[in-house]
């Protein structure tokens, strides 16, 4: 039998990061071990458990020093973009230029995990208006009052439409300081009907082309306020460029995931697949750096797959996992009970998919805008997911709820009757709050049973 | 023949389309009482996180028997209850696509073929495309209508008792759970005397101009409902804009928000107009129910107290 | 001239008579609240009016405030708590231009204006988990009074965090935290740091000092403080924090024209 990772705590990861400092390790710029981030707020690393390779000490360690990057950034001359909502499309356009980087400041809803409550951001965002009723993504609200998370942005886009409301009332109370928006439409997808000019979009989807138009015009708008904002052209080689770019991150993300989604034993934990799918987004504002990252902990799934090694014992469910926990922790715990992860569905699909690249840029942005799963019927992204789970070999489905989202309080419940109707798998709906310590027994309870449901099945199928 | 009746909710859906094709437009009064929602919509009602008005309104839909429903994207779970009613109930429905934005010549545009694609589901019902000169001559009795009222409410509004408190009410459309709430007002000494709620005045196009009536009816017609400053809009400053105007003209002294749980795009508001406007605001739930009653009365009453 | 206000709350009813010369008060008393509220608080009146050697015939005006408010007929008059918080205070802390109080079934944040009038108001008035009750329910489940509350929460030093905003899966969330081995000082921690997070949701960034805190829930030690951090402002404790209503509703009963209910 082959010997099974051992998944390490931030202490290990102390004694880990000398070893293999001893024996030479070659760090970026933003090296150093995992501890500092402990010591800079990030007190939720210490109740985690890594992954003990150094290319998942490369991830971590670009994932927690985006903040610096961007303020470098700013520092440096460059301009930034903060591209609120649309997950996927406005920093491919960014890339076209040499001298703007782009970030989701929506990324602040896990400061709350990652800092353990301990910038109070939340309470600060329910002071502003936006309390309990609100998706933890309100402590993107808080994080721009404090301006301590990252640079104001020179140019802030927000996608509104078909999109969640929580989303666009926190942006809208954004522009009481001093933040101007450009807002952009993403109209609700539809299947077009009889008689109308369809469009493909990329994940097996079609619209009508009068959408696709539509958007392409919206992102028009776009354009000309980065350029404005750059004062440089971003024309169609600028952009021709930056989508191949981002399509290289998007196929080294593929691999990754198809690898690391369906070997057995499984060879990288559940946690930082999550990290690294998450790059799919905005490439952590260094798209360079962002491929080499992928590519290395490309390289360590390979070294491993072709080992026999595994972080999980061979006989773990397979869980399917949709939507992002708010929780880091739910990861861990996920293996904890017995399973690992066989697909995912953290909502941005569309930034996984490969941007046309056969069509003129704008238009293959609008098509990959409107391929947004939140823009569409929740039953398209249903369709995803089962087909997803059986080509990953997911078992069962784990469907995690987003406090206070909109679009959370219907969706699952699609998602969940697509998965037993069509699957035939378990399937279980989980609330993960920002930090789940006091609701542990009850998650764990539920995904424990999950597991012991899912592994029946297999035993049944044998 | 019996029209064929089109249930809606939402400002944007103009009814005179409706009416222009042949059918009933009706904006559906909804009843908010759990147990109509138990009763007509068991399989909504199990749903977490839900807006009790999106599930109202379905369970109304369904008791009320409406032959078509139009829903339309601007409130995020109204939606995607519109994927989840056929299970519910074999009603058609239609999502109209109302862009959140306003400011872009492509947003009205669109907008406006939605209204045309509106026009192509209410033909599968029977309805037929009106005559431009049909279309005008019906929305120019709606806005003879519209006029008549507001002449009413300015009348009510000069003779109305000025030792009375005024106040604003805002928020989500009026349920039949909301009866009682002016009456609760007038017993605190005080008086609603401008209607900013979705089914209120807030949510009425403006007059229509004549002249592009004349012109180009259907556009006319789709510039008035476009132009309605829902304060979903982004950004929503014609919202506060046309608050602001009618809370001068009314004198208003006191607003009563009423939210429905989980609805954040009202919910966002509150502090909004505490720093826009000096005066109090309070919040109060919609589709509460019974326990909510005693919350709002007393609310209402401290509101009344504190308006000097 | 003697006036009476009675605050009928959800967990005690007080009442107060007040000479309406120097608005002064003479006597004060309190109550559990039961089923009976009116039968309740009439007997602090009359126990109150024997003992000042006075009778009935000597109280001009009762004012009635709190969650029972409607159910005092003997009341003239019935005003809610927030009027009569803002009344009361501004008589023990005439600076006051914000008023917390936290009482046993709501929570509320009060602005005044430099007058002491309302200017507007917040309520926590449907989750618990911002509210004494629900404090109560905690200190009992971990076995201790309400009274020692505070100084069991003033032990931790790793409050838990409790993030369900109902006060029913916060209970269920506090078993899970004792199960998984929390010590009851911690949670006692969580639970003080969630009430007083919660006033932030009421406070809505817009706090004028001073800052007033009144309410049963004031007398919990250490509660003030950890309001005064979240709030990031200071905080001061009221006078006689369990009767600024009642003193309140008595200062109205004073101040109303003698003909008028």
């Amino acid at each position: 039998m082959k010997p099974k990772l051992a998944k390490i705590t931030l202490d290990q990861w102390d004694a880990r990061y000398e070893e293999l400092k001893s024996a030479g390790l070659a760090e970026p710029f933003y090296g150093g071990p995992l501890r500092r981030h402990v010591l800079d707020g990030d007190l939720r690393l210490a109740d985690l458990k890594f992954d003990d390779s150094p290319a998942a000490l490369r991830l971590w360690n670009f994932l927690l020093s985006e903040e610096d990057r961007l303020f470098s950034a700013r520092d440096g001359g460059k301009k930034i973009v903060g591209a609120m909502k649309d997950l996927g499309t406005v920093p491919v356009m960014a890339l076209g230029l040499p001298n703007v980087v782009a970030f989701y400041p929506d990324g602040a809803w896990w400061i709350p995990c990652v800092m353990r409550l301990g910038d109070e951001l939340l309470g600060i965002a329910q002071s502003m208006g936006a309390g309990e009723s609100f998706c933890p993504v309100r402590a993107m609200l808080a994080a721009f009052a404090t301006e301590g998370h990252f640079p104001i942005p020179d140019l802030l886009t927000c996608s509104v439409g078909a999109t969640c409301d929580d989303f666009s009332a926190i942006a809208q109370r954004l522009t009481d300081f001093r933040q101007s928006i450009l807002w952009w439409e993403i109209p609700a997808r539809r299947v077009p009907q009889v008689g109308e000019e369809a469009v493909d979009l990329p994940g097996g989807l079609t619209a009508p082309v009068s959408q696709v138009r539509f958007v392409r015009e919206e992102l028009e708008r776009v354009r000309r306020a980065i350029e404005d904002m750059a004062g440089a052209k971003l024309d169609d080689a600028a952009l021709a460029d930056g989508i191949a770019k981002a399509n290289g991150i998007r196929r080294l993300l593929d691999e990754l995931r198809y690898k690391a989604y369906t070997t057995t034993p499984c060879p990288m934990p559940a946690i930082e697949m999550l990290v690294a799918e998450m790059l799919a987004i905005h490439f952590c504002s260094d798209r360079q750096e962002c491929q080499a990252v992928l590519e290395e902990l490309l390289a360590e799934v390979n070294r491993r797959i072709a080992a026999g090694l595994g972080v999980q014992k061979a006989d773990a469910a397979g869980i399917f996992v949709v939507n992002p926990p708010a929780d880091l922790r739910l990861m861990n715990l996920l293996e904890d009970c017995g399973g690992r992860v066989c697909g995912s569905d953290y909502m941005f699909g569309h930034a996984l998919d490969e941007i046309p690249p056969d069509v003129e840029p704008m238009e293959a942005l609008a098509r990959t805008a409107l391929a947004d799963p939140m823009a569409g019927p929740a039953g398209q992204r249903a369709d995803r997911i089962l087909r997803d789970a059986e080509a990953f070999g997911a078992e069962a489905v784990l469907i995690c709820r987003i406090p206070g989202a909109s679009h959370c309080a219907t969706e699952g419940a699609v998602i969940a009757g697509a998965v037993e109707a069509s699957a035939s798998l378990p399937v279980v709906e989980i609330e993960v709050p920002p930090l789940i310590d006091s609701v542990r027994p009850n998650i764990q309870t539920r995904i424990e049973a999950l597991v012991e449901t899912a592994r029946r099945a297999r035993r049944r199928r044998k | 023949m019996t029209a064929v009746r089109v249930a809606y909710s939402c400002s944007y859906v103009p009814p005179e389309w409706i009416s222009a094709y042949g059918l009933r437009p009706e904006r559906l009064t909804v009843d908010c009482s759990a147990e109509a929602a138990a009763k007509d919509c068991a399989g909504l009602a199990r749903l977490q996180g839900l807006c009790p008005y999106a599930r109202a309104f379905a369970a109304s839909v369904i008791a009320q028997q409406a032959d078509a429903v139009i829903f339309t994207t601007l409130c995020d779970q109204m939606r995607r209850i519109c994927e989840l009613l056929p299970a519910e109930w074999a009603a058609k429905t239609f999502l109209l696509n109302v862009p959140r934005t306003w400011q872009s010549a492509g947003a009205f545009r669109f907008y406006k073929e939605e209204l045309v694609r509106l026009g192509g589901f209410l033909e599968t019902f029977g309805g037929r495309a009106p005559s431009s000169d049909d279309l005008a001559a019906l929305m120019s009795a709606a806005d003879n209508d519209r006029q008549e009222c507001r002449t009413l409410a300015a009348e009510s509004f000069s003779q109305a008792d000025r030792s009375l408190k005024r106040l604003a009410l805002t928020g989500g459309p009026i349920t039949t759970d909301d009866s009682w709430l002016p009456g609760v007002v007038r017993q605190h000494s005080g008086l609603v005397v401008l209607d900013a709620t979705e089914t209120g005045d807030l949510g009425q196009p403006g007059p229509f101009d004549h002249r592009r009536l004349a012109d180009d009816p259907f556009d006319e017609l789709a510039n008035a409902y476009f132009s309605i400053p829902h304060p979903a809009r982004r950004p929503n400053d014609p919202f506060y804009a046309w608050l602001g105007e009618n809370l001068a003209a009314r004198q208003i002294q006191g607003i009563i928000i009423r939210r429905f749980t989980w609805c954040d795009t009202w919910a966002i508001e509150k502090n909004r107009m505490r720093e826009r406007f000096s005066m109090p605001v309070v919040e109060v739930e919609a589709c509460g129910g019974s326990g909510a009653r005693a919350r709002t009365h007393s609310r209402v009453q401290a509101l009344m107290e504190a308006i000097h | 001239m003697i006036y009476a206000g009675i605050d009928a709350g959800s967990r005690t009813i007080k009442v107060v008579l007040m000479a309406s010369k120097g608005n002064r008060i003479i006597a004060s008393g309190i109550a559990d609240q039961g089923i009976d509220q009116e039968r309740l608080a009439m007997d602090i009146f009359k126990r109150l009016i024997s003992s000042s050697g006075k009778g009935r015939k000597d109280i001009s005006r009762i004012v009635a405030t709190g969650y029972g408010r409607n159910a005092i007929s003997s009341a003239d008059l019935a005003v809610t708590e927030i009027t009569c918080q803002a009344a009361g205070v501004r008589l023990l802390c005439p600076q006051a231009r914000t008023v917390v109080e936290i009482g046993g079934q709501d929570s509320k944040l009060i602005r005044l204006e430099a007058d002491g009038s309302v200017r507007d108001f917040d309520m926590n008035d449907r989750c618990a988990a911002g509210t004494g009750r629900f404090l109560e329910l905690v200190a009992a489940r971990l076995g201790v009074g309400l009274d020692k509350f505070g100084e069991l929460a003033g032990r931790s030093e790793n409050p838990a965090v409790i993030s369900s905003m109902c006060a029913v899966f916060a209970e269920t969330e506090i078993i899970g935290l004792l199960a998984g081995g929390a010590s009851p000082a911690d949670i006692a921690a969580g639970v003080r740091d969630a009430v007083a997070s919660r006033l932030t949701a009421l406070a809505g960034g817009r706090l004028d000092d001073p800052i007033v805190l009144t309410g049963g829930v004031a007398m919990i030690p250490g509660l003030a403080d950890v309001i005064a951090k979240v709030l990031d402002r200071q905080v001061q404790v009221s006078a006689r924090p369990q009767y600024t209503g009642a003193i309140g509703a008595a200062i109205i009963a004073c101040s109303r024209p003698e003909h008028s209910p």
